[in-house]
């Protein structure tokens, strides 16, 4: 049993080489010959080998979307279902089997799949699903759409080695398999193997000593592992593993490679999460729909957490001018969907975008639900350090407004005599006149059942009739509306960006941040002209096919400005005819404080604006009323709370809620083949009863719901075993990021499960779930396996020994920081400059290159720009950030010898770490010498080394301090610095 | 794990396959451990050819170049120059459309094969007879990164392997001290950045090595210790420490110990590539004949490059990709405007030194097993962006193919008669890519790598071999 499974582990592992003929990998896949012979393995398997043939050649026509002759082939109940009299599939009968019948018969009429239809079986595929049906049909899900099982943890022989569950688990397999584990490693190694795997640092020398020292060696261990945890540094070291899986980035690559503006705060608000030990079902559901949850305010600032988590949608790579936005704009969607089921279910939900998945119960239809609801959301710099304090103060703002409005009322007959009587202006009954034209496309008066869609609280949805004051009884005159409409509350005029805030590339003086309000999504009318009616000054931004970057030769004109030329209400056109047939949505914010403030009633379409309607043709306010007196008991009132409004915030990346809509099933992924909507909504494979399509808004907030449902058989699965691969080198399922049948199954499916049931029931908590494997004795395993363990099981499948591990780039680059002295172990904030090597040429190139050493700040806050990649992080593997990578590559390339020979970063700290060496000048040779290996290795120096240390030194021609920077140099580049044993 | 004899090369283990996958330079060599991939030679269609290329070449000319200036001769554009271009066209990429617009060079018939050549290109006219000319190339994009991208990985995206990473996978290398793919950078990283050179989702070992001129032609070659013996003192110390190590600290292990000889490696490649860089060994009519002594700056810049390739081939790389020199003024081959100066300038510095180089190959016996590919992102439309420039047209463009055993004094297909779309045997950036590894023997539907739970490809799902282009 644990045989078989091992067989069939190797062949799955061995997909993953990657060799590029499979003949030739079956070949080499063969166990060695000295091996013990093993009993060959299952020929196929369901999910690999059947179902794709079916999905590829019948699900078109027997699937999900269509039942040709009554008959559905991907479900188990469809395939074996009674057709009146015959069947599908018999077990175990090939001639009564009506499937088999038509897919191996010769008669054209037969034939399935029928002859012209652009299916057709290969004679190997028929051969395999003949064995497949001979052998019985079995039908199975793949193990990952399995529900997730709680099994008692097995009791091994030996009762002694093991500490926690895990150990029960790892053992009892090994001894089946006739095999112990190893002896735990040294201690010191130990701390060392703790230390970088929590903090991604080396443990300083006090540290190693007073380990060493202590008198409870197990209960040292734990107290480093609690001190590790709650280390500030350890949210550093696993948001960096975190920041591989959402491709992480600060430019938008492409041509010109533009900032992703503020990608640091993303950054910054996951290092606080895994500091914090935020539920990881929590951080799910931030990332989704972290704008639509209750907030969580940070505990000092106040400000929004929650909303930040889904910046991550925008970390991607953006065209600045595409000539087709649609096509751009599905590129887009296609990697978010592609990053999005990745991190967070182990799946390639992205394979379906041109038709449904091959190898796994993943539909397009499944994508296209997927992308209405990303559609119908849009981004927005979210001004989150200040939006809860400001939304109270706004709610209080209304209540004091009401009151106002009531006053104003009772004042207004002893008002002077106006010009104009009132009573055209607020008629009783709408007058003909103040009805919206024929062609309107958006009423703000009347907005959908979703409500008005903006970015902050600053526009107040009017009715005919209602007013808001000015900001100040001197800076303005109160604003009646004549018909429903939206109006800017000129107060928010002093909202400010916190000075290191960055604005989106294009028109920088323009930010919306806190102070715009959207339509919801509507196609482009033929007539290709849009016109607003509006009052006062502002801008609008039309967002086509989400495409918004005002950088490049093309789309220019989405961006309209407008000044108040006159006051009143009044018509402003914009040109859609490129865009004819496409879907947008509109962006308004105010314009200059100065200018009399916006309002919003109508969008219209057509060649020519309608006709100004007769009511508004002035602006009765205006022309009408001076600053009201008689209310002065209002302005204290409102001053107080302007007192509190934090005007200054910094902003991060995050999504907006939008009205939804479905987007199209696009037959072969092209747009110009749209087939029906797709109701948005989850996985159908993942779905259950609790799990509905949205009708209202985006459908986010139940996607997050749906994910982080105890139920779903991946979402806590796929964490755990993250952990694991970050912790051990390799998860429990090799290919972390892939759940799917194409992916590797796990090594130890019951360990798995049990971690995952575990994780959810301890509160989703990281930290538990790291020390719970970090103190287990599997972990603490020593590195050099037995003979015997090497015969058995080279791979190390069944854990017989922790492997050497080479450190990450940024551990490594971390380490040197920390042993010269220069680590500046400062927290969050703008990135460093990326330093520019001559070779880091091309388009989008900074202008001026950051520092060699990086402030000697840590390797998480150096500035990743996607087309100027930090060398010396790219040669040790950090991956390209194009789409998640759970698991990084691990080469070993001269490349590498070359950056730590030669660079000019790694010849530096090695000089600095000599002159701290030197500063105490009483010090002897050897004493110095031991100094270093502490600082470096945790250890004092062996007989031999201390030998070949002084050889050189003596040889070395220099000064001592050149002597000492070249020894420094050499043990940088020793494997013990490199290697984690 | 000792070091293996190289005759065991051919027989590897599974792990040993993943190491030296990972691993060195030299022992990429993958194509001994793949018959199935390499020799198609025993099965169809390449059965009959007796030679196949070992190296490529690729003359990248970023920018775009225009197709209606150099390759593509168009009558119709002096007929009507001038005049509202009477054809529907579609977007482009500035959206600036202006009158039709004759080339402001003249035609020529070359070689035996009477391929019409511009009067930009005679020196490349004058190996016309060795030129497979494809005038009906196609790209999916309009816009440069989508269509860099594309062309150097078969992807419009960012994060896909170049060519050369994956040549370098499927076939190896020859050279034990150099990387199996290099890109000589002439002064210009395309658009997209050195993404274009990536080996994405392969193995960094793939990656391209960028070499550029200067005192340090590759990151980090240079030592910084002052004299070199004081380097190997250090080197020396390196290797006693880690010996000592190893069974103790750390344990037996492939990875540490094949990180112990990337050093020597390493430290082989110090000296191994300003050898290569090094071109005061070449004749005075080598010099000569690659534009060495040429007055334009540019000219002697682009040749030493492709003088260069020469060497690198010679030394067993792979694959070789030439980036255009940086002319200043001028925006690569990307003439929204002033298309006389730009493209004037960019042929003098290019197209002396490819000559050159196609006939010292040829003088050498060389040509026979590298292949040369001439192509640009997309090529530029009939019509006028402005009044004198042209803007992006990936409708229809020219590029060519010579050596390696691709067909000379061949013309392909052909666009209308403004040259704007291939109407005559489109052809796709697929096709090329599987027509360039058909050359080298490789099946390109057999030349995958498991990634993202699916057999990747250069090719992706396209690709078919432009059998015209092979002789």
């Amino acid at each position: 049993m644990l045989r078989d499974r091992l067989i069939r582990i190797l062949l799955n592992l061995g997909s993953l080489l990657a060799l590029a003929c499979a003949a030739q990998a079956q070949e080499a896949m063969q166990p060695p010959a000295d091996h013990e012979q093993l009993p060959p393995a299952p020929e196929w398997d369901f999910g690999r080998d059947i179902r794709p043939i079916l999905a590829e050649n019948c699900f078109r026509c027997h699937g999900m979307d269509e039942q040709k002759s009554g008959l559905r082939l991907d479900t188990y109940a469809g395939a074996f279902a009674d057709l009146g009299g015959t069947f599908a599939l018999v077990p175990g009968d090939l001639e009564s089997s009506e499937l088999w019948l038509r897919i191996s018969t010769e008669d054209d009429f037969d034939q399935m799949p029928p002859a012209g239809e652009p299916e057709s079986l290969e004679a190997e595929e028929i051969d395999k699903i003949r064995q497949w049906i001979e052998a019985g049909a079995p039908w199975g899900n793949h193990w990952a759409f399995e529900p997730i099982r709680s099994t008692a943890p097995p009791v091994p022989k030996d009762q002694a080695w093991g500490r926690n569950e895990i150990d029960a688990f790892i053992l009892a397999d090994l001894e089946s398999a006739g095999l112990s584990p190893n002896q735990q490693a040294p201690r010191a190694q130990l701390l060392r193997r703790l230390s970088f795997d929590l903090i991604g640092l080396p443990p300083t020398p006090e540290q190693v000593k007073a380990f060493l020292e202590a008198e409870d060696p197990d209960r040292a261990y734990e107290e480093a592992v609690d001190r590790l945890l709650a280390s500030p540094q350890f949210g550093e070291r696993w948001a960096r593993h975190w920041l591989d899986l959402v491709r992480f980035a600060e430019t938008k690559g492409h041509e010109f490679d533009f900032p992703i503006p503020n990608a640091w705060v993303y950054r910054d608000y996951v290092i606080r999460a895994f500091q914090n030990d935020l539920p990881y079902d929590r951080l799910v559901q931030e990332h989704i729909a972290g704008d639509l949850l209750e907030p969580r305010r940070h505990p000092e600032t106040g400000a929004n957490e929650a909303v930040l988590g889904t910046g991550f949608f925008f970390l991607g790579e953006e065209v600045h001018s595409p000539v087709d936005p649609r096509g751009d704009e599905l590129s887009r969607t296609a990697n978010k969907i592609d990053v999005l089921s990745k991190t967070f279910l182990g799946l390639t939900v992205g394979c379906a975008r041109c038709h449904d998945h091959k190898f796994d119960p993943i539909t397009a239809g499944d994508y296209y639900a997927l992308a209405g609801v990303l559609h119908s959301s849009s981004y927005r710099q979210v001004r989150f350090e200040t939006q809860e304090q400001n939304s109270h103060l706004a709610e209080q703002l209304e209540e004091l407004r009401a009151q106002y409005q009531e006053d104003f009322q009772t004042w207004l007959p002893s008002a002077p005599e106006p010009a104009v009587e009132p009573d055209s202006v607020f008629p009783a009954q709408a007058s003909p006149e103040s009805h919206p034209p024929n062609s309107l496309i958006y009423d703000f008066g009347a907005p959908g059942p979703e409500g008005i869609l903006q970015d902050g609280f600053s526009f107040l949805s009017l009715q005919a009739g209602d007013c808001i004051p000015g900001s100040t009884p001197q800076a303005s005159v109160p604003f009646f509306s004549p018909l429903d409409c939206v109006a800017f509350d000129p107060i928010w005029h002093r909202l400010k960006l916190a000075a290191e805030t960055a604005k989106d590339p294009g028109d920088k003086s323009w930010v919306a941040s806190g102070r715009m309000v959207r339509t919801p999504s509507f196609t482009v009318p033929a007539s290709g002209r849009l016109h607003y009616l509006v009052r006062g000054a502002g801008r609008v931004l039309a967002v086509v096919d989400s495409h918004r970057m005002l950088s490049g030769p093309l789309h220019k004109s989405n961006l309209k400005t407008w000044k108040a030329e006159k006051p009143g209400f009044f018509w402003v056109s914009q040109n859609f005819e490129d865009y004819v047939g496409q879907r947008v949505f509109l962006e308004f914010s105010p314009g200059d404080p100065e200018e009399i403030s916006l309002a919003l009633a109508w969008i219209a379409e057509g060649k020519h604006a309608p006709p100004l309607p007769e009511v508004l043709g002035g602006d009765w306010t205006l022309e009408n009323l001076n600053p009201v007196s008689g209310l002065d008991s209002y302005w204290p009132k409102q001053q107080a709370i302007l007192d509190q409004i934090q005007e200054s915030s910094q902003t991060g990346l995050a999504l907006m809620e939008g009205a939804g809509f479905d987007e199209y099933l696009l037959l072969r992924g092209d747009p110009r083949s749209p087939a029906e909507t797709v109701p948005r909504s989850f996985l159908s494979a993942l779905r259950n009863a609790e799990d509905q399509t949205a009708t209202l808004g985006s459908g986010r907030l139940a996607l997050a719901q749906s994910l982080t449902r105890e139920s779903n058989p991946l979402t806590s699965r796929v964490m755990v075993n993250r952990l694991w691969h970050h912790l051990f080198g390799r998860g429990l399922v090799a290919t972390v990021d892939n759940f799917g049948a194409l992916g590797v199954p796990p090594t130890h499916p019951q360990l798995l499960d049990w971690l995952a049931v575990r994780f959810m029931q301890e509160g989703w908590s990281i930290k538990t779930a790291l020390r719970r494997m970090v103190t287990s004795s599997t972990y603490r395993q020593g590195h050099q396996p037995s003979q015997e363990a090497r015969s058995k099981d080279p791979e190390n499948l069944l854990w017989h020994h922790m492997p050497v591990r080479r450190l990450q780039g940024e551990a490594i680059r971390d380490a040197m920081l920390s042993v010269s002295g220069r680590l500046d172990s400062s927290m969050f904030g703008l990135s460093v400059p990326v330093h520019l090597t001559p070779s880091m040429q091309g388009r989008g190139r900074p202008g001026k290159s950051g520092p060699v050493d990086g402030d000697g700040r840590r390797s998480i806050y150096q500035e990743i720009r996607r087309n100027f990649l930090p060398p010396f992080m790219s040669v040790f593997d950090m991956p390209p950030p194009f789409s998640s990578m759970g698991k990084r590559t691990v080469s070993n390339v001269p490349a590498q010898s070359l950056a730590m020979m030669n660079s000019s970063f790694v010849t530096e700290q090695a000089r600095l770490w000599a002159q701290r060496l030197l500063l105490n000048p009483e010090e002897s040779t050897q004493e110095r010498l031991h100094r270093m290996y502490w600082q470096a290795f945790g250890r004092s120096p062996r007989e031999l080394e201390i030998t070949l240390a002084l050889e050189f030194l003596h040889q070395n021609p220099g000064e001592p301090l050149d002597a000492w920077a070249d020894l420094a140099h050499v043990l940088f580049n020793t494997k013990e610095f490199l290697f984690l044993p | 794990m000792p070091e293996l004899p190289q005759n065991q090369l051919w027989r590897p283990s599974r792990r040993q396959i993943l190491l030296r996958a990972a691993h060195g330079f030299g022992a990429l060599a993958f194509a001994a451990m793949q018959p199935g991939l390499l020799s198609a030679a025993s099965n169809g269609r390449f059965s009959t050819r007796k030679k196949v290329a070992k190296h490529v070449i690729f003359l990248y000319m970023d920018g775009g170049i225009s197709q209606v200036d150099s390759f593509d001769y168009k009558p119709r554009l002096e007929k009507e120059a001038g005049n509202p271009i009477k054809m529907e066209i579609p977007k482009t990429q500035f959206d600036d459309v202006g009158a039709v617009l004759p080339s402001p060079w003249k035609f020529q018939h070359y070689g035996e094969c009477g391929m019409h050549i511009s009067d930009l290109f005679p020196h490349i006219g004058s190996c016309a007879d060795d030129l497979a000319l494809i005038r009906s190339m196609t790209s999916a994009f309009p816009e440069h990164t989508n269509a860099n991208y594309f062309l150097h990985t078969g992807s419009g995206l960012q994060g896909r392997p170049s060519m050369g990473a994956w040549w370098t996978y499927g076939m190896g290398s020859d050279s034990e001290d150099l990387p199996g793919f290099v890109v000589l950078n002439g002064g210009l990283v395309p658009p997209g950045g050195l993404d274009n050179f990536s080996n994405g989702f392969l193995p960094a070992s793939y990656q391209a090595s960028l070499f550029s001129n200067g005192a340090e032609p590759v990151p980090n070659l240079k030592p910084k210790e002052k004299t070199p013996e004081q380097q190997r003192r250090k080197l020396d110390l390196l290797e006693a420490l880690d010996q000592g190590l190893l069974g103790q600290i750390l344990p037996e292990d492939d990875a540490v110990r094949s990180a112990m000889q990337n050093y020597e490696t390493a430290y082989r490649m110090q000296s191994a590539v300003p050898e290569l860089m090094d071109i005061a060994g070449e004749s005075e009519a080598v010099r000569k004949l690659y534009g060495l002594e040429a007055e334009f700056e540019h000219t002697r810049t682009y040749g030493a490059l492709c003088l260069m390739a020469r060497r690198l081939v010679q030394r067993g790389v792979r694959f070789i990709e030439i980036t255009c020199p940086h002319i200043p003024g001028n925006d690569r081959w990307d003439q929204h405007s002033n298309l006389r100066k730009g493209h004037g300038e960019n042929a003098k510095a290019v197209d002396q030194p490819i000559a050159g180089l196609l006939k010292d190959l040829k003088g050498l016996g060389l040509l026979d097993e590298v292949l040369v590919v001439f192509a640009g992102e997309f090529g530029r439309t009939p019509m006028a962006q402005g009044t004198n420039g042209r803007d992006h047209n990936p409708h229809g463009y020219s590029i060519w193919l010579a050596g390696g055993g691709a067909k000379g004094g061949t013309i392909i297909g052909s666009t209308d008669e403004y040259g704007y779309y291939a109407i005559e045997d489109p052809w796709e950036i697929h096709d090329l890519h599987a027509t360039m590894l058909a050359l080298m023997g490789v099946d390109h539907t057999r030349l995958t790598y498991r990634f993202d739970s699916r057999d990747m490809r250069l090719t992706d799902v396209k690709g078919h071999v432009i059998e015209a282009a092979i002789a």
